[in-house]
């Protein structure tokens, strides 16, 4: 009953975020215009076409995909600390964000078009090389019997690798290197409702997916052991666990860039907000992914007048901070 | 009723148990007793191929379950392990029907009342006292319904009176459809409780039957390398 009521208030905090990120922005179009701007693009009232194609060709995608992304890394992030049975995973583990620079520059570099289904090449970039990534890992751990422990290792190697090539590239292209930052921080800046569109199907394929392994999760939590006693392969599970990390967190790479601390923080708030059961931390997770994102993109755009401070600088300044408070708090870590 | 046919089993190709054979019998709850390396984990293991099979196999009212997939097994059977003292925060109730793919409610509120669940079913595993652990996961095994009770170690890490109550339970639940295999470590715990006993001595069973032949010290001695004698 409790969670109800936090999961209603999760619930009506996103839609105020998602008005906040209507109404403002680093364009000039005040409060009252952009809501006559917002009634006027779905045939309601008058607004200049000006203000009408900021608030429904930038905003309302920007806010959008901020939430969508937000839900989808809150999801991934919850999916890979159960993977690795550890609170201190996230989603970008598995070299997933390596992978995906290492796609983009590789793009770049190469001025490879590989624009597809309405995505920039290097938002198709970003996803083939979070993939690759994914599948290099997954192969490498295979041989070692896949366990959560090879895989993170496999992970934290090849992100090593992954960055020193990248480093490489960006030495002989120098322009490279501003592209290239500016997408993997600022990857919000160029969303678009195609974007959204790709968001919403990812997650709407594994939110119908991760029912029917709710109480198979459940029990995987509780060590390879007592999961196979309770009639649930854990190898299984694995699989189905990484393929959704793979694909919720290379659709959100692609389509608004590098986003960190969201996977690892939110999937703690969850847990103490709803407790660990599967049943709640995929709701917990989706809403509260989607909130804090969202609110951390309103936040960028409302904190200087004009100037659009990245949602994933005030994630990673303001979920560092949060972080250290945590740590201070376990100090059992 | 569990037919055990020739099973040798281990880890990597070194097998512990060597060619055993040997039946339980519906209503029977047979303490499984030996010195520490003498097979009694692997025996219990070998139930769920976490040990693995090398040859023989194990029947369950006719079924060889060593050709089954776990979700089949655990039907049939229900493990209990000393659940040591976790981090991870599951409610009870969703604790107790981990893995099962349609969870049954009215069965859980049934088990959640006979075991006096019903005020921690919310509560988080990692925020209860050891005895209510120990009470949950049998609840757990419970709900199942298994045809087989297997207990390994259940009587370490707990105190007597836990002991005692786990026992208890669990041969209470032994009826004419099912029986159970339980790792003991107090002779006389197994004499309290069980009916039989198997004992095993480096991978061998070196005597099966009735509790009273725990009354034979030279045995007992000789099971356990005791030179007391």
């Amino acid at each position: 009953m409790r969670n109800k009521h936090i999961f209603v208030l999760l619930g009506i905090s996103l839609l105020i975020t998602v008005s906040l990120g209507i109404v403002i922005g680093t364009s000039s179009v005040g409060i009252s215009d952009s809501v006559k701007a917002f009634f006027a693009g779905i045939g309601i009232g008058d607004a200049s076409a000006g203000d009408i194609a900021i608030v429904h060709g930038v905003r309302i995608p920007g806010i959008l995909v901020a939430i969508l992304a937000g839900s989808a890394l809150g999801l991934a992030g919850w999916l890979s600390q159960t993977l690795f049975r550890n609170d201190l995973a996230d989603p970008y583990i598995a070299g997933i964000g390596s992978g995906a620079i290492f796609g983009v520059n590789i793009t770049l570099l190469l001025g490879l078009q590989l624009g597809l289904l309405g995505m920039s090449a290097i938002s198709v970039s970003a996803f083939i090389g979070s993939l690759l990534a994914c599948l290099l890992i997954w192969i490498i751990a295979g041989r070692t019997g896949s366990t959560g422990v090879s895989l993170v290792l496999a992970g934290v190697a090849l992100s090593f690798v992954l960055s020193g090539v990248n480093y490489l590239i960006v030495m002989y292209g120098r322009d490279i290197l501003s592209k290239s930052v500016f997408w993997s921080w600022n990857g919000l800046a160029s969303a678009s409702y195609n974007d959204a569109l790709i968001l919403v199907v990812a997650l709407i394929f594994s939110i119908s997916i991760i029912p029917f392994f709710l109480n198979g999760i459940n029990a995987y939590l509780l060590g390879d052991e007592i999961s196979i006693y309770l009639g649930v392969d854990p190898k299984k599970i694995r699989r189905i666990l990484f393929l959704l990390v793979a694909l919720l967190t290379g659709t959100a790479v692609a389509t608004s860039g590098l986003l960190g601390f969201v996977g690892l923080i939110i999937p703690h708030i969850s847990r103490k907000l709803f407790g660990a059961d599967s049943k709640q931390m995929l709701p917990g997770s989706l809403l509260l992914g989607g909130s804090v994102l969202g609110f951390a993109y309103v936040f960028g755009k409302a904190i200087i007048p004009h100037q659009q401070i990245p949602a994933s600088v005030v994630m990673s300044i303001v979920g560092g901070i949060f972080f250290l408070y945590l740590v201070i708090r376990r100090p059992t870590w | 009723m569990v037919v055990i046919r020739n099973l040798t089993a281990g880890y990597e190709k070194k097998a512990v148990l060597k060619d055993v054979s040997f039946e339980i019998k519906n209503g029977d709850f047979v303490a499984l007793i030996g010195a520490n390396g003498s097979g009694k984990s692997t025996l219990i293991k070998s139930f769920f191929k976490i040990a693995d099979v090398f040859s023989g196999s194990i029947f369950i009212d006719g079924k060889d379950i060593t050709k089954m997939r776990y979700d089949e097994i655990a039907s049939l059977v229900s493990v209990q392990r000393p659940v040591v003292k976790t981090n991870i925060s599951l409610p009870v109730k969703s604790f107790i029907v981990a893995g099962l793919n349609k969870p049954d409610e009215a069965r859980l509120s049934e088990i959640l009342q006979e075991f006096e669940l019903l005020d921690i079913s919310e509560k988080s595993i990692s925020d209860i006292s050891d005895g209510q652990l120990q009470r949950v996961t049998l609840a757990q095994a419970v709900y199942r319904n298994p045809k087989v009770y297997l207990l390994d170690e259940p009587t370490s890490h707990l105190d007597l009176r836990y002991k005692a109550q786990l026992l208890s339970g669990i041969k209470k639940r032994i009826k004419d459809d099912s029986c159970g295999l339980a790792v003991i470590h107090e002779i006389e715990l197994a004499k309290k409780f069980c009916n039989k006993v198997l004992l095993l001595h480096n991978g061998k069973i070196r005597a099966y039957g009735d509790v009273s032949i725990l009354d034979d010290i030279s045995l007992i001695s000789e099971v356990f390398d005791l030179d007391i004698i």
